[in-house]
């Protein structure tokens, strides 16, 4: 428990002032202030009277972050975090130490979906401020006179946290059989291209592209705050539960080719 | 006692190119072994498989008494490395490289940092990031990140390469200071100069086999080189007409060099070189040197 913790310092000494992480802020705060910015721009036909204004300024926030932006986040994002230990040529370094093989593999894992699941709230939070903001000069939105509902938001972030986590894991993977940057960051970004075009003529066969997923996610309700209505019993849906079998795999196909691999 | 042992190890990374065939090697325990070869000789290779970043073909490595194969973490805490460059994250600074490794190592290396700054010389540099460092401060605080856990055996796989005098002769400091606290060291280079004034074994690579491992002295005495009596002559072919049984290795117009068998002949030979009549100017005896021994060896390949 011990070193997992140290493992997890060790990451984040590497992330901190590192473009990765700078990266991450800044495309949270840009959503943000463009959401914001629209809002801004047309009050009159974005107000509604007698609607929780926050349940639909918060799903807008999380929809446009879900649909555009972390598909191609999270591809940018492993890629850049790899690149620091790849630019530094630093597997050689840290093979020869006492940690393993697989300590590694897991904790960067681990440390990047912190990122991600901070990205998260860091949305959710800066939504509620921007909200703030917005109402200090368009008081006709009533943000003020109704309160968010925190759990469904954080339920909506939940579902596109899971729904993203294949596409986390090939890149992952990814990542670690080409030991660069460019090779990984253009099948991603390839995937993401084909996941759309496969999602708008084929929704079915969307399913087992998990590029696509960010692109289907509200056909299946992830994304209405009615959502538990409409599944079976179930509170992971179909692309929730591939994503996470994608994710499974590729991580442990990873970690196999890791430890065998030689470093050269 | 051999802190690394190796014993027919094979290694390639294509099928049909192989690196390093049957090579086998003993590093005494204190010792700092100087392992010496050309480029592309296979040095690197070697010790990536002694840490066991590489997976050799066949062959054993044991290292401190574990064997690299089956080793888990006991034995890399005793073992610190440099291969070739250091890794180092430009954007971070000096002192959080050593905090990063320390994390890896545990509490003892946590609390060392301070002492590894100082022993590198990298105090006043702690907090400057390394992209600014110049080369010989990021080989030194490669050399730090090697140390902060106080191992037993330390693997230098060319850790003066692209330094400045300076530079070299603060590395080979360092070195002899920790072969003082007793530890091993395993000195990778191409250059017998950067090493011959510190290193107390020496094991030389050429095309993946060794063909020399013992002392210094040995090296240098062991007949690498035939010994020669080198003769300045007013007339070299006259004096190998009037003495036809001698060994001529080389001969030029006032030069000839001869083969002996050792010392102990140079006496009478120059006697009968006297009692011919011609002219002598000057004799010497040209023994076989560290140089000339290490170039003999690394490249003789080539030669042929």
């Amino acid at each position: 428990m011990n070193q997992s913790f140290h493992l997890l310092l060790a990451e984040w000494t590497k992330l901190k002032r590192s473009p990765a992480l700078y990266l991450s802020g800044a495309v949270v705060l840009f959503l943000i202030a463009f959401l914001a910015f629209v809002h801004s721009m047309d009050v009159q036909s974005l107000s509604e009277l007698d609607a929780n204004p926050w349940e639909r300024y918060l799903n807008r926030g999380i929809i446009s972050y879900s649909v555009f932006v972390l598909s191609a986040f999270v591809v940018l994002f492993t890629g850049a975090v790899l690149h620091l230990e790849q630019r530094a040529n630093a597997w050689k370094y840290l093979y020869t130490l006492p940690v393993g093989r697989g300590g590694f593999y897991f904790a960067k894992l681990f440390a990047i979906l912190l990122v991600l699941f901070a990205m998260g709230l860091l949305l959710v939070g800066g939504l509620w401020l921007s909200g703030q903001w917005l109402h200090l000069f368009f008081p006709e939105f009533e943000l003020n006179f109704y309160r968010p509902h925190w759990r469904d938001a954080f339920e909506m972030m939940a579902h596109s946290f899971l729904a993203i986590l294949g596409v986390l894991g090939i890149q992952y993977f990814l990542g670690h059989v080409f030991r660069q940057f460019i090779a990984p960051m253009a099948i991603g970004t390839i995937s993401i291209l084909l996941g759309f075009i496969v999602a708008v003529g084929d929704k079915k066969m969307a399913l087992f592209v998990p590029y696509a997923y960010s692109a289907i996610v509200q056909d299946y309700q992830m994304f209405r705050f009615t959502h538990r209505q409409e599944f079976d019993g179930w509170w992971l849906n179909n692309i929730e539960c591939y994503s996470l079998g994608v994710f499974l795999f590729f991580v442990l196909l990873g970690h196999w080719y890791e430890r065998r691999r030689n470093v050269h | 006692m051999s802190v690394i042992s190796i014993s027919n190890l094979q290694f390639a990374y294509k099928r049909k190119h192989p690196i390093l065939r049957q090579l086998s090697m003993e590093v005494p325990k204190g010792s700092i072994y100087g392992f010496l070869g050309a480029n592309g000789a296979g040095k690197s290779t070697t010790i990536r498989n002694i840490l066991g970043l590489l997976k050799p073909q066949a062959g054993a490595i044991q290292v401190l008494g574990h064997e690299v194969a089956t080793a888990g973490s006991e034995l890399y805490r005793k073992v610190g490395s440099l291969i070739e460059s250091p890794s180092y994250y430009s954007h971070l600074t000096g002192e959080e490289h050593l905090r990063i490794s320390s994390h890896y190592l545990g509490r003892n290396a946590r609390k060392n940092i301070g002492g590894i700054l100082e022993k590198v010389g990298l105090v006043a540099a702690r907090h400057k990031k390394v992209g600014q460092y110049s080369t010989g401060m990021k080989q030194r605080l490669g050399l730090g990140m090697a140390l902060i856990h106080d191992p037993e055996l330390l693997l230098l796989d060319e850790p003066t390469n692209g330094l400045d005098p300076t530079g070299i002769r603060e590395i080979r400091q360092i070195i002899q200071a920790l072969q003082q606290e007793g530890k091993t060291i395993l000195l990778s280079s191409h250059l017998l100069s950067e090493v011959e004034r510190i290193v107390t074994h020496l094991g030389i690579l050429r095309d993946g086999k060794m063909v020399f491992e013992g002392s210094l002295e040995t090296l240098a005495q062991e007949g690498i080189f035939q010994p020669q009596l080198e003769v300045e002559t007013s007339d070299a072919a006259a004096l190998v007409a009037a003495l036809p049984e001698l060994k001529v290795l080389q001969q030029s117009e006032g030069r000839l060099q001869l083969a002996i068998a050792d010392r102990s002949q140079v006496p009478a030979l120059i006697r009968r070189l006297a009692a011919t009549g011609i002219d002598l100017f000057a004799c010497r005896v040209l023994t076989s040197d560290l140089e000339k021994s290490f170039l003999h060896l690394t490249e003789e390949e080539q030669r042929k």
